[in-house]
């Protein structure tokens, strides 16, 4: 069930109605959690149960770990917690790609392992699982812990922290000690709403005009059909699939933001207008910053992070990355993005140790230049499958300078980046301290025309580009 | 909830002003010029289901193979409901849904392994956005700001633009190597040399003979034809197990099979043909069906 579709509106409205109604105040829970099990369901009713088990196990391992004596006594449990998610991610994710790559192709096993259907959502799941049994054993360390809670409460809040329909396929990742306690009893009169409105406008906004459409004239950055485009048409793509990530992403985590705003809870934000960032690490603050906070909290910062010297620094910079770019999905193309961007991070890194840049607007336009060009070409591992195709497509790029270009193509990719450009433009206006009451003033205007575009000018509904992780 | 309201406000007087606006402008390229291909479809399909006054006395159903033949070369009354990157399927289902029943049905016959997309009927027949388009037209894919914005600008600004760009690109050496055409075409050879998923295919021929059952007792004459693709294609393991599956399912004694073509046309990527000889075939298929 895609946000964008009329099941998804049918079922937020029936699940808000039900919510608020006084008679069931003390149902809330329950309902949501019913309404996320049909929101997953209505995607992959025969894995619905690995979603249980991954729930049942974090839960218990959760539950052993606050029930522990000691923090001692509690890093068994938080071991195997971790562990048991990290072995469902690897088994259903990976294990048709080590067929794939380690396995004669006409094996038993292999034709079993890469037949293995990927659950909905298990990365994002499996994550904020990890996420709840580490969290919690971290808290255990602290002093004043609270007592823990019955089982039956444990376990409906662990249900609902990982299930939650709002974030449960494709994020915000939700971090437990930041979710957990907003749950309890909520009032309709406390709804932010014109926040909310404005992130389901902009969210659906981004996603049904910008992404959907900018989707059908970036089609062709696949093999082998690139070969037959112009070099202008290419790099005009490439720019197009940039923004057009960036807008199916970011509205996509939007919309999930205002969600789950409608139902009492707050999701973190996923996006900071990454395509201002001067600098590969800024952008990593500024991108799926659920996601970086992550690997940064549970992985870069238990490596050892820069606490070891710089190339112990530089390696667990790429190990990260690397692991970060596998996350999203189960091929060697997505190890490759997240080594490219490891390695831009590793010789940032260097650099920054090494020489200083002067202080200029010349100078931060360049590094914005630089890193923007970076970070599109990167998009390139996301969009092709196959290293030789990402190799075939600049080739391409350098080869096709004598065909002819659909100058239509260019109109519609420039006419659907340009909201994805005021966007961040705006946020520059705003963050150089210039005025901006009147952007506010503006905003019955630019909201009411976001609105006029998602009603008049949406792309064919398609799948989030995220979905697939 | 200020500010929810005065949005809601000037949306509404922004749909208003919009519809008066094309309600009297009319542009002359309205319903020709698309952003995609995929726009293309669901612009026929709204044609059908919005514009018609009269059914047409003959529809072709199909995929981009057939998509590409000009309705204009098709004989009088004929509305090519061919759909690219999809098939047959979803042009059936959207006559059926309509409970359109023309007086002749030509099916094409290329691309039967292929169901019908499930997205893409739904955002086109689900009960809301189906009405939706039919009392508000300017929700219809042809009357997208986009399209009209595009329309005025590229001639404007990105045709020059691009042509001097272009003028600048084609000075540098040229490459020995001609890319282009060849290595799509490998592709589609190396994909036809698979058998298609027979499970799917026996699935779809299953619909497909519910749906010819269903035209053939409303009266309808139902014809089928296959596009020319290249002929190495054409003799491929894909195409001739679809036509083997096809042939049982419809045996060639009991329903009409247009010949194919002796010709051989070229194509630009394998299976389809480009402009001139879609135009081309569209003409050999009129002569095809003027002599019956």
């Amino acid at each position: 069930m895609l946000f964008n579709s009329f099941e998804f509106v049918g079922l937020l409205l029936a699940t808000f109605l039900l919510y608020y109604l006084p008679p069931l105040r003390r149902w809330q829970l329950p309902i949501l959690l019913l309404a996320s099990m049909a929101f997953y369901a209505s995607a992959q009713p025969q894995l619905l149960w690995l979603l249980l088990a991954s729930i049942g196990l974090n839960a218990a391992s959760s539950y052993a770990v606050l029930r522990a004596s000691s923090p001692q006594a509690a890093r068994p449990y938080a071991t195997l917690g971790v562990v048991a998610n990290l072995s469902l991610l690897a088994f259903f994710k990976y294990s048709g790609l080590m067929a794939h790559t380690f396995l004669p192709a006409d094996g038993e096993l292999s034709a079993f392992l890469t037949t293995l259907p990927l659950p909905l959502g298990i990365s994002f799941f499996s994550f904020q699982g990890i996420s709840l049994v580490v969290d919690v054993y971290r808290a255990k360390g602290k002093a004043e812990q609270a007592p823990a809670a019955p089982w039956t409460q444990h376990l409906l809040h662990t249900t609902f922290f990982i299930s939650f329909f709002a974030k449960l396929v494709q994020g915000p990742i939700a971090k437990a000690g930041q979710f957990m306690p907003q749950i309890g009893p909520k009032r309709y009169r406390d709804i932010q709403w014109e926040p909310i409105f404005r992130a389901l406008v902009m969210g659906y906004f981004l996603k049904m005009v910008v992404a959907d459409n900018l989707k059908d004239q970036t089609f062709w950055i696949a093999y082998p059909y690139f070969e037959t485009r112009s070099t202008l048409s290419l790099l005009s793509m490439l720019l197009g699939y940039s923004m057009q990530i960036f807008a199916d992403f970011a509205g996509y985590s939007l919309i999930a933001i205002g969600v789950g705003g409608l139902f009492g809870y707050r999701l973190p934000d996923n996006f900071n207008f990454p395509y201002i960032s001067t600098s590969v690490a800024d952008f990593w603050r500024r991108w799926h910053i659920s996601l970086s906070t992550f690997l940064k909290e549970y992985l870069y910062i238990p490596l050892g992070g820069n606490r070891h010297g710089q190339g112990r620094t530089y390696f667990n910079l790429m190990m990260t990355m690397v692991l970060g770019g596998i996350w999203h999905g189960a091929g060697w193309s997505y190890a490759l993005w997240g080594a490219v961007h490891g390695g831009a991070l590793a010789i940032e890194r260097f650099c920054k140790d090494r020489f200083s840049l002067p202080q200029h607007p010349v100078v931060s336009l360049l590094q914005w230049a630089a890193v923007f060009t970076m970070v599109s070409w990167a998009w390139l591992f996301f969009k092709l499958p196959e290293f030789s195709h990402v190799v075939g497509f600049m080739q391409s790029v350098v080869r096709n300078t004598h065909l002819s270009t659909w100058p239509g193509n260019l109109t519609y990719i420039a006419l659907y980046a340009l909201p994805v450009l005021v966007y961040h433009a705006s946020h520059v206006y705003r963050a150089a301290g210039y005025n901006d009451r009147w952007i506010v003033a503006m905003r019955p205007l630019t909201y009411g025309f976001m609105l006029f575009c998602i009603l008049t000018n949406s792309g064919a509904a398609g799948d989030f580009i995220y979905f697939q992780f | 909830m200020r500010l929810i309201r005065h949005t809601l406000l000037v949306c509404a007087l922004l749909v208003l002003a919009y519809a008066a606006c094309m309600r009297f402008w009319q542009p002359s390229y309205l319903g020709i010029a698309a952003q995609s291909q995929w726009q293309v479809n669901a612009m026929r399909a709204q044609g059908l289901l919005y514009e018609r006054t009269i059914t047409p006395h003959t529809i072709v159903v199909g995929s981009s193979l057939a998509a590409r033949m000009p309705t204009g070369l098709l004989p009088k009354h004929t509305y090519n409901l061919s759909m690219v990157g999809m098939s047959t399927y979803d042009g059936l289902r959207i006559l059926q849904h309509e409970g359109l029943v023309p007086k002749r049905l030509l099916i094409e016959t290329n691309v039967l392994q292929r169901p019908a997309r499930k997205a893409f009927l739904e955002s086109t027949l689900s009960p809301l956005p189906y009405q939706l388009r039919k009392w508000a037209f300017v929700l219809q894919d042809k009357y997208q700001p986009a399209v009209i914005a595009g329309e005025t600008l590229t001639p404007l600004i990105t045709t020059p633009l691009v042509m001097e760009a272009e003028a600048w690109l084609r000075q540098l050496p040229k490459p020995a190597d001609s890319p282009a055409g060849g290595k799509v075409t490998d592709a589609q050879a190396k994909q036809s040399a698979n058998k298609p998923n027979e499970e799917t295919l026996a699935s779809n021929l299953s619909e497909l003979q519910q749906a010819v059952a269903y035209f053939q007792s409303q009266g309808s004459e139902v014809l089928f034809f296959e596009m020319p693709v290249d002929p190495q294609i054409a003799e491929s393991v894909e195409y001739r197990t679809i036509r083997e599956h096809l042939h049982k399912a419809f045996p060639t004694a009991q329903y009409t099979y247009l010949p194919r073509s002796p010709k051989v046309y070229t194509t630009t990527d394998g299976i389809h043909l480009n402009a001139r000889k879609a135009a081309e075939f569209a003409q050999e298929l009129s002569g095809m069906l003027e002599k019956r």
